[in-house]
Formats: structure tokens, sequence, C-alpha cells
């Protein structure tokens, strides 16, 4: 994790996250490499999500710093390279079709009160077709499959046109052979240069393909480096002794 | 058709043309952010600057705007806050509302017979002035919710998602609670404070039933709304009536039959996919035998595509063709 401050494209220093009053994030000094695949593990309520709201702004941070692309995060401006794909069940959208869905995340691109361009239509259907779903363009969002909402959010982040793509929990809810089908297309954009942090209960189908991670508990980093080969010492044994589908399904959305 | 040849209704028909553009137009946003009652809360809010406008002989049409923008603001904040006690607070302050203007009203002798004019709506009230205001705050509306609708859509539909866009949510989202209060003053004089939400919620959800897309959608209840805004002031000057009331029934008729028409439609459309492929085959099992139906496209039966093939949900079995029989899948 010894990485030049270029780089990085996260980097947090002894990061403090307090969440009305309490303390949710200790002394998190992370980096996510240019180019990585980095799962950010952990059991229930030990800060992943949390951790990934700081660094994307949306919750702010008590002590400590953090960097995208090198910028203080105070400063940063350029959110164009970065790809926010939330925990699918914290998103509801009850009237849009799958390209107005993906066609917002192109509106931080868009002046006011000017059409689609050439260039925004162009990043809306390379994002469907990366996802697979160029051919359900016109259909309704809500009327989806969880593994194709999870696909649509993905493309969402993708027609930013972003260099990194965070994504929380993708795996939330949907059953294995579609784990199996998300794992290799995020494996896919990581392939084609996307560098990418991945909020996971547990490696499930992306182990393999992981180039690194970052594990979290009750708030502190327990391990960073290559991704642990049995992922459980973290949770507690009642959970751990539960069978694999019921684990990553139905976790908070906070 | 000597009606459209009075000034008065004449008047009254720009405003309700004006009510009936932008009431769903703001809407729509207003319903993806399941903020439906919102529209009610600022329309109670207005009541206390009509109040203030009778109580202090001024024009109540720029007091209500003005009233109905603060407030506007203080619920934004309110939500912004994210507490609970937020909620109690904006109950409070829509009950004020309705209270203030009405005891207003009252304490300068205009009763509450005045004040229905703005609570019900009205035909006769709309001045050459107020239309020309209307006019100007429609245009700003509709300017606003066409315009930025990107960015509008983006913040209402996943506020998170927004704010990585490095939109401002907090400046988007103030827009559009004061956009909704200047729509509910634009729509005062037609619809009344008290029924303004419903111009602005149900040709929403009848539009929302009907077709499929945002946009496709936010242009159809701007339709919708038009046609039962002028459609209830035309009926009420021969019933003899409050505009507002008819104005909303009918918006609540067109609902109606949307539902059944709405589920026709989409029983038409492409079928829904599922995919819980499981990689082991299923065992062979044929269904019960029902030669005097064949399961295909708009058989009534709902189809679901399964992996390569079509699924036929029949009385709570999915049955797939298989050569001259269906099976269970």
């Amino acid at each position: 994790m010894q990485l030049d401050q270029s780089d990085s494209v996260i980097k947090t220093e002894s990061l403090l996250v307090e969440l009305g009053g309490l303390p949710i994030l200790r002394e998190v000094s992370v980096a996510v490499g240019s180019g990585e695949l980095t799962a950010l593990m952990g059991g229930n309520g030990s800060g992943k999500t949390t951790l990934v709201r700081a660094l994307l702004g949306l919750i702010p941070h008590q002590r400590g710093r953090i960097e995208l692309f090198g910028t203080p995060l105070e400063k940063f401006r350029d959110w164009r390279r970065v790809g926010y794909v939330p925990q699918r069940g914290a998103v509801v959208i009850k009237q849009a079709t799958v390209q107005e869905v993906v066609a917002s995340g192109r509106s931080g691109h868009r002046r006011p009160f000017l059409p689609l361009s050439k260039a925004d239509h162009s990043q809306i259907a390379a994002a469907l077709d990366e996802v697979g779903l160029a051919e359900r363009a016109s259909s309704p969002f809500s009327e989806l499959s969880g593994g194709q909402q999870q696909r649509v959010l993905i493309a969402r982040a993708l027609a930013t046109g972003a260099e990194l793509l965070v994504m929380d929990e993708p795996f939330a809810g949907v059953d294995l052979h579609v784990q199996d089908d998300l794992a290799s297309l995020i494996g896919q954009l990581n392939a084609a240069g996307t560098t990418v942090l991945v909020v996971l209960h547990e490696t499930g189908a992306l182990g393999p393909l992981l180039t690194n991670s970052i594990v979290l508990r009750e708030g502190r980093v327990v391990h960073t480096g290559a991704p642990p080969e049995h992922p459980t010492p973290h949770h507690d044994p009642a959970e751990a002794s539960r069978p694999r589908l019921m684990t990553g399904i139905g976790e908070g959305v906070a | 058709m000597e009606i459209f040849t009075l000034v008065f209704i004449q008047r009254a028909l720009i405003a309700a043309v004006l009510a009936g553009i932008t009431s769903p137009a703001i809407g729509s946003y207003i319903v993806q952010r399941r903020l439906s009652l919102l529209g009610d809360g600022l329309g109670h809010v207005a009541i206390a600057g009509v109040g203030l406008a009778l109580a202090t002989g001024t024009a109540p049409l720029p007091m209500a705007v003005v009233v109905a923008i603060l407030g506007a603001i203080v619920i934004e904040l309110l939500r912004e806050s994210g507490k609970a006690s937020a909620d109690v607070a904006m109950a409070i302050l829509f009950y004020g509302g309705l209270a203030t203007g009405v005891l207003l009203a009252g304490l300068v002798g205009q009763g509450t017979g005045n004040l229905g004019n703005y609570l019900f709506g009205s035909l006769l009230t709309v001045s050459p002035t107020d239309l020309w205001l209307i006019l100007g705050l429609a245009v700003l509306v509709l300017a606003a919710s066409i315009g930025l609708m990107p960015q509008l859509f983006a913040v209402c539909t996943d506020e998170g998602f927004a704010k990585v866009l490095g939109l401002r949510v907090r400046v988007y989202n103030l827009l559009i609670v004061v956009l909704a209060a200047i729509t509910v003053t634009v729509s005062m004089r037609t619809v009344g404070l008290l029924m303004v939400s419903a111009l602005m919620v149900v040709p929403v959800a009848t539009a929302n039933n009907l077709l499929v897309g945002f946009r496709k959608s936010f242009g159809l209840a701007m339709g919708l709304g038009v046609i039962a805004a002028v459609g209830g002031v035309v009926g009420s000057y021969y019933l003899n009536a409050a505009p507002g009331s008819l104005i909303v029934v009918l918006t609540i008729i067109g609902f109606i039959i949307s539902v059944p028409l709405g589920n026709w439609l989409r029983s038409r459309r492409a079928a829904p996919v599922i995919e819980t492929v499981d990689p082991e085959p299923l065992p062979h099992e044929a269904t019960q035998p029902h030669p005097s139906h064949i399961h295909g496209p708009g058989c009534g039966h709902l189809a679901l595509t399964h992996g390569d093939h079509t699924d036929y949900v029949h009385d709570g079995h999915r049955h797939a063709p298989h050569g001259d029989h269906y099976d269970e899948h």
C-alpha cells in the first residue's frame, strides 16, 4: 500500500467520521491505486457504507484528510471522473425508462436549456451496450429485475465517463447466478482501465478478480492488501454460520 | 357559445390554461420525489399571505407569492435537517398558515366569504393586473421545469448520485420547492389554495398509469391538466359552482379511467424478464393438459422471458411450451 500520491485515486489519512456524535470511522488511512479492483469489506455495522459516503463527500468527516485524484476533497471539482453506484435498494425511481435513468448520468455535463448533444447520446448508448441492456433502453426501470436494475445503475455511472467507479454492495439481494454475471461485468470494466472500489459483504464471485482489499471492523482498518482467502474472521459466529445465500441480502441501506 | 365573449371568462380561461400547464409540470418532480403533499402544505401557507393582504388592503396575489416562497424555503430547510421533529414543525407551519389567513381576514371583517374565493377558486376575481403577473410567473415555472429537466430529474430520482455528479443539490432542491410555491399562487385564482395540490399530483399520477418514461408522462400530465382546468372553468360557469371543485373532480375522473386503461396497456407491453436461471436444468414435469387453450403472445396470461424461452403464468404455475404439451417451470 506504499503508493505514490500521484498514483492514488482515493487516499485518506487518519479519517474520523462521526454520525450523531458517535465515532463510526476512526483513524482510517487507506489508498486505492489507479487501475485497481479493490474490495471494501467488513461485517454489518463495520462502517463500509459510511466510508464510501464520506469519500464521495455525501457526509462530512470530522478529522483527517480525503484526497480524490490527488486533490483534497474540499477542492475537488472534477466529478465527471467519479461514477457512484449506490445500493440498489436505496434507489426508487417510479417513472422513468432505462434510457432516462442512464441519461441522468450526463446531467452533470449538460448545459441547462440545451438538448442532449451527440457526445451525450453516444456516451449513453456506449454505457448501455457495456452492461448489455441496449435492447431494454425504452423499458420502464421499475419493472426490471434486481440484477438488471443494478446494471442500469452501473451504466448510469459509466455514462459520466468515469475513471473511478465506487459501488455500494452491488450483490445485495440478487441471486448467485446474477452475482456471477455482475462480477464478470465489473471484471471487464476493470480490465478496460476503470479503477473500481466495491463494497462487499463477502468476496463471492468477485474474489478471483480482486487486486486489493480493505477490511474494516468496528470502524477501524484491520487489513489492507491482498484479498482475504476466508473473509469471515470479522463476522460474529452467528453470522458466519448462516447459509451463504442469506449473507449480503437485506443489509441496511444507510 | 356566448360564454367565450365575456371578458372575465376569457381572463379566467387564460388563467386556467396557465394553471393547467404549470401545476403538473412541477408536480412531476414532486411526485418523483415522493413529496405529493408538499403542494397542499404550500397552499395552506399561501392562505396566510392572502389573509395578510386582505387585512392590510394590499393586492392578494403578490403577497401570497412572497409568503408562499418564504414558507417553501422554511419547509426545505426543515426537510433537509432530517430531524424527526421536522415533520411536526411542518405540520405546525401548514396549519399555522391556514389559521393565520382565516384569522387575519376575519379581523378586518372580510370573513371567510371573500377568502373562499381564494380557497376554492373563483371565475370573477382574475383582474387584468393579476393575469399579467400569473403569465409572468407561469413562464418562469415552465422555463425552469423544462429547461432544467435533466438536472431536476437527476436530483429528484437519486440525491446522492446527483451530488457525486457535481450538481448543487441544495440549490436544485430549493428551486423545486420555490417553483412549487410559485405554481401554487399561479393556480390560486382558478383552483383555489385548498385544492391546488390535486392539479399538481393527480394528472401526473394519471399520466404515470398510461405512459412509460418521465418525459412522455410529463407532457401528457400537462395536457391532462389543461383539459381539466379549462373544462372546470367552463363547466362551473354553467353549474354556478366554484371552478376548483369541478377541476379536481375532473382530474380524479381521469385518474379512475386511467387505472383499467393503464393495466390494459401494460399487459400489451413487452414481457418482464426474470433472471433466476439456475444452471441445473429443471426436472421434466408436464402440466395438467389444457387442450382448449394455447399459450402465445397476447393469450391473456402474463408472459415471462425465462432464459431462452417464454413462460406463461397460468393459475399460479409457470407453463413453458414443450413440443405438444407444456412443462412446469
